[in-house]
């Protein structure tokens, strides 16, 4: 299988444009033929979303990797959307900037891919959706025409804010081209401090004593014994890790490290440790980029999304549903109400075993059960054959129909990511 | 058409009191915030979720449009009907339906008052941060309308970054929720279409917010300087420096001339710049980040420096700005409020323009601005009864605009486009663009049903309709 395949189809071609207008060419040409496009940036979501309906061409938007701007004075910059988001922050660091938003693999993922898919990482606790951070953007319509809409000022009102169509729209609408963004000041002092409990309880009680207080952390996730176990963090069976990342003038700092020290003793933590610097650093790498590496990848990995205090209803999901044959890890950012949840297969023979279990069901089933607690469950990765059997995005959301219809409008012909979005958009 | 028939049936849905037809009641709804005007042929205020979809669907057997309206302080004639129509008037709907403290959520009808909501959750400790400068009368509905912002949105972001879900009723008469209580959503983010679409998409009948913690300390500082330069230079200065106050504002002399003696703000001989930067957070974050926007201050020789932490000594901070926009009457009879953004690094050059044109074309140019993101506010003074005075200043305001979009800037920092922009939308726009925005109407299924002849040019019949409504009348009671 070659490299460009997704879910398993071989693509007719796999084209890499150089500029603009030779995308535009591309798409407007596959528009008068009715060939499927399939955009794609660093390739690592290409896992999400349902199986193309019809093979079509894969573009490879990585050659479209200009620095637009960086406006580092007004705290803006503008990106063509092949950059990956290393680049962004290396650019963006030269004037102690960064973009909140923090996807795993930078090296390879593009802010493109980023936002289409609607990634972010543990950032995403204070800073929100990466669509909050958007202020502009450039967009190849599926008959080629390029368009934009908002600008690169940080507070805008002018006409429709086109850019909502396609963060998270998984290319549905079109191809993300170029994106201006808001960014924020690196603060001036950082701490993470990692505590450990002793059961799912009592890390809740931690991290909504934080979401509760004054402190607003950077970042804030809680992850089980298995996470910690498989990123390097010994633990006790059944323990459960909160690292909180502060940022702040000094005194600042001192202060929110003091108040969720005492809320963390509070909730009874058994260890709890301050780390900075360099093993931090490494801290949230491996969090944020944890089922993801494809060194130890896990067979299935949901993105569950809920109210902020459900993490433990959430657990109790996981729980009630284990399998000798899967292993669950949990990383959840409670406080903003979502949780990555990946199962590994519980031994090489129950590989196979899986493979050929009813897998399809028991996702379905536990995406209902997710349903049911008022969250919703999506499959970021399962094997290619189980996609067949469900419905990865978790039955239709609420505004489909119009969903429907506006990919009726913007893509009559249908081009645009056929089969893999959401409702089968 | 039977227009009593309609009349009829709407008040079956709502009740008799609550159509209103009668001419002479009529004209109270006949503009908002700007002096757009345009008579509705019917308003109808519904009390709920059900009649507002039924009154909806009489509306389209009839083919009215309809025309969503909050408190009516919008600045662009987002309210206005100017097709007739039905005026959806949503200001029975009041309710707040629920507080979820635990997860900090509330939802609410869109007829809630913005500060009520701030004042309704403060027992819990807790606020709704978008605080437009017309928060004492202006709804959440309508601020869903027109992606309100206001002074604190520097920090906090603008209304989309807080509402989280709506429940809305389409064209055809049918509910839904979009997005919801939680932060994410698969599929389309249909929530952020539909908040700033200036109610041509959907009605918003219900309103799902993000509530936020509330600081445990707040101070403001105002800065007085001797120029217009060295204040701008000072707002690029705190950004540049890593600064990002919760607000960050500022006016000119000419602003200082009439807030001076209506407030008694007491600003000191020769000011002709005033910064007002407020910083909240943790008592140390503000001592902090205060010190840090105080060594940038002086760096630009202020003629002053004042800060204060206390509420009432706060508010005398900030009676001068609050002010302005009433005492600018004191000078003049009328003003034409422009609204654009900047990049930050531009302001020093384009305030250093406006005041140009002002000198070029003899209309005094009040100056006030969200200076940190980059929103100006210039206020161009003038007397309507003056033969061609009219006609000169909105020569004037259209030059401003240009010159914004010239610099890398936009038409609308948080007005919204109504009808009083919607002819310069090509200084931003290719038709490619506008044509890409205008297919979502049909997406919704409202073509010409919701809002119609709002945010697209139409060409030379729609000129004299947004000439009129670029006019503001001075005085109490305008909000920015």
């Amino acid at each position: 299988m070659s490299r460009w395949a997704i879910d398993g189809v071989e693509p007719l071609e796999a084209v890499s444009p150089a500029s603009e207008e030779q995308l535009s060419r591309v798409v407007a040409r596959a528009n008068e033929d009715g060939t499927a496009v399939f955009p794609r940036g660093g390739g690592t979501r290409i896992d999400l979303g349902g199986a193309p309906s019809r093979p079509g061409v894969v573009i490879d938007m990585t050659g479209i990797d200009r620095v637009v701007a960086h406006n580092y004075a007004d705290l803006t910059a503008t990106f063509q959307a092949g950059v990956t988001m290393r680049h962004v922050s290396e650019t963006l660091s030269r004037h102690g900037q960064f973009l909140a938003i923090d996807p795993p693999l930078p090296g390879r993922a593009t802010i493109g891919g980023t936002l289409a898919a609607g990634m972010s990482g543990p950032l995403k606790w204070h800073f929100g959706h990466p669509r909050d951070t958007v202020i502009g953007m450039k967009v190849v319509q599926p008959d080629g025409q390029i368009t934009k809409s908002g600008g690169q000022v940080v507070k805008n009102v002018s006409g429709y804010d086109m850019s909502r169509l396609h963060v998270g729209g998984l290319g549905s609408l079109g191809i993300i081209l170029e994106a201006s963004f808001k960014l924020t000041p690196v603060p001036m002092y950082e701490k993470t401090l990692l505590a450990a409990y002793r059961c799912v309880e009592d890390v809740q009680a931690a991290a909504l004593g934080i979401f509760n207080s004054h402190v607003m952390p950077l970042a804030m996730t809680v992850f089980d014994a298995s996470t910690a176990h498989r990123i390097g963090i010994e633990t006790d069976n059944g323990q459960w890790h909160l690292a909180v990342r502060l940022g702040g003038r000094s005194r600042t700092l001192d202060r929110q490290v003091d108040d969720v020290t005492s809320i963390c003793d509070q909730a009874d933590a058994r260890e709890l440790e301050s780390i900075q610097g360099r093993s931090a650093e490494q801290l949230w790498k491996s969090i944020r980029d944890f089922g993801w590496d494809n060194e130890d990848a896990p067979l299935l990995a949901m993105h569950v999304s809920a109210l902020p205090a459900d993490l433990s209803k959430i657990v109790s999901t996981v729980e009630n549903m284990h399998t000798s044959d899967l292993h669950s890890s949990i990383v959840a950012q409670p406080g903003f109400g979502s949780a990555d949840i990946f199962w590994h297969a519980g031994s090489p023979a129950s590989v196979g075993a899986i493979r050929e279990s009813p897998l399809p069901s028991w996702i379905s089933r536990f995406q209902t059960t997710i349903t049911q607690i008022g969250g919703s469950a999506v499959v970021h990765r399962c094997p290619p054959e189980s996609k067949t059997d469900i419905d990865v995005w978790g039955g239709d959301p609420p505004g489909i129909d119009t969903m429907r219809r506006l990919k009726k409008q913007y893509d009559p012909n249908n081009i645009m990511n056929p089969g893999r979005f959401v409702g089968g958009i | 058409m039977n227009l009593e028939d309609a009349v009829q049936q709407l008040k079956a849905i709502v009740g008799d009191e609550y159509v209103i037809h009668r001419p002479e009641d009529l004209i109270v709804f006949e503009y908002d915030g700007s002096v757009d005007r345009g008579l509705p042929t019917l308003v109808v205020l519904p009390d709920t979720t059900e009649q507002v979809s039924e009154c909806v669907k009489i509306a389209a057997k009839y083919g009215l449009p309809v025309v969503a309206r909050g408190a009516g302080t919008g600045l662009s004639g987002g309210a206005v009907a100017g097709q007739g129509g039905i005026v959806l008037a949503l200001t029975r709907m009041t309710r707040i339906i629920e507080v979820d403290v635990e997860n900090r959520v509330a939802i609410v009808e869109p007829g809630v008052v913005n500060l009520e909501l701030t004042e309704y959750v403060s027992q819990y400790g807790l606020y709704y941060a978008p605080d437009p400068s017309s928060q004492r009368a202006c709804t959440i509905g309508g601020n869903v309308a027109e992606n309100s912002g206001g002074p604190h949105c520097l920090a906090y972001g603008v209304t989309t970054n807080h509402v989280i879900g709506l429940e809305v009723v389409y064209a055809d008469g049918s509910v839904e929720w979009v997005g919801g209580r939680r932060r994410e959503y698969p599929g389309i983010d249909l929530r952020g279409i539909i908040i700033g679409s200036e109610g041509t998409l959907a009605m918003v009948t219900k309103i799902a917010v993000r509530l936020l913690r509330q600081p445990e300390s707040v101070k403001t500082l105002l800065a007085v300087f001797k120029e217009l330069d060295q204040a701008s230079a000072a707002v690029s200065g705190i950004i540049g420096a890593g600064i990002v106050p919760a607000a960050l504002e500022m006016m000119d002399d000419i602003c200082i001339e009439a807030a001076e003696p209506a407030v008694n703000a007491g600003y000191p001989e020769g000011a002709g710049a005033v910064l007002l930067v407020e910083v909240d957070g943790l008592a140390e974050a503000v001592e902090e980040e205060v010190a840090a926007v105080e060594e940038v201050c002086g760096l630009y020789d202020p003629l002053e420096i004042r800060t204060a932490t206390d509420p009432v000594a706060r508010e005398k901070l900030w009676a001068g700005r609050k002010g302005v926009l009433g005492a600018l009457g004191r000078l003049a009879p009328n003003y034409l409020l422009v609204d654009g953004t900047v990049p930050r690094t531009r302001l020093v050059e384009v305030l250093s323009r406006i005041k140009d044109i002002s000198r070029r074309t003899g209309y005094p140019i009040a100056n006030l601005l969200h200076a940190g993101d980059g929103n100006l506010h210039p206020s161009i003074l003038f007397d309507e009864r003056k033969p061609g005075d009219t006609e000169a200043i909105l020569k004037i305001g259209g030059e401003i605009l240009e010159l914004c979009v010239e610099v890398g800037g936009v038409l609308s920092g948080e007005h919204g486009i109504g009808l009083e922009k919607q002819e310069y939308m090509p200084l931003m726009f290719t038709d490619a663009d506008m044509e890409a925005m205008a297919r979502l109407r049909p997406s919704f299924a409202t073509d010409s049903m919701f809002n119609p002849g709002k945010i697209f040019p139409t060409g030379s019949s729609s000129a004299e309709l947004s000439q009129t409504a670029a006019i503001q009348r001075a005085g109490p009671g305008a909000y920015i």
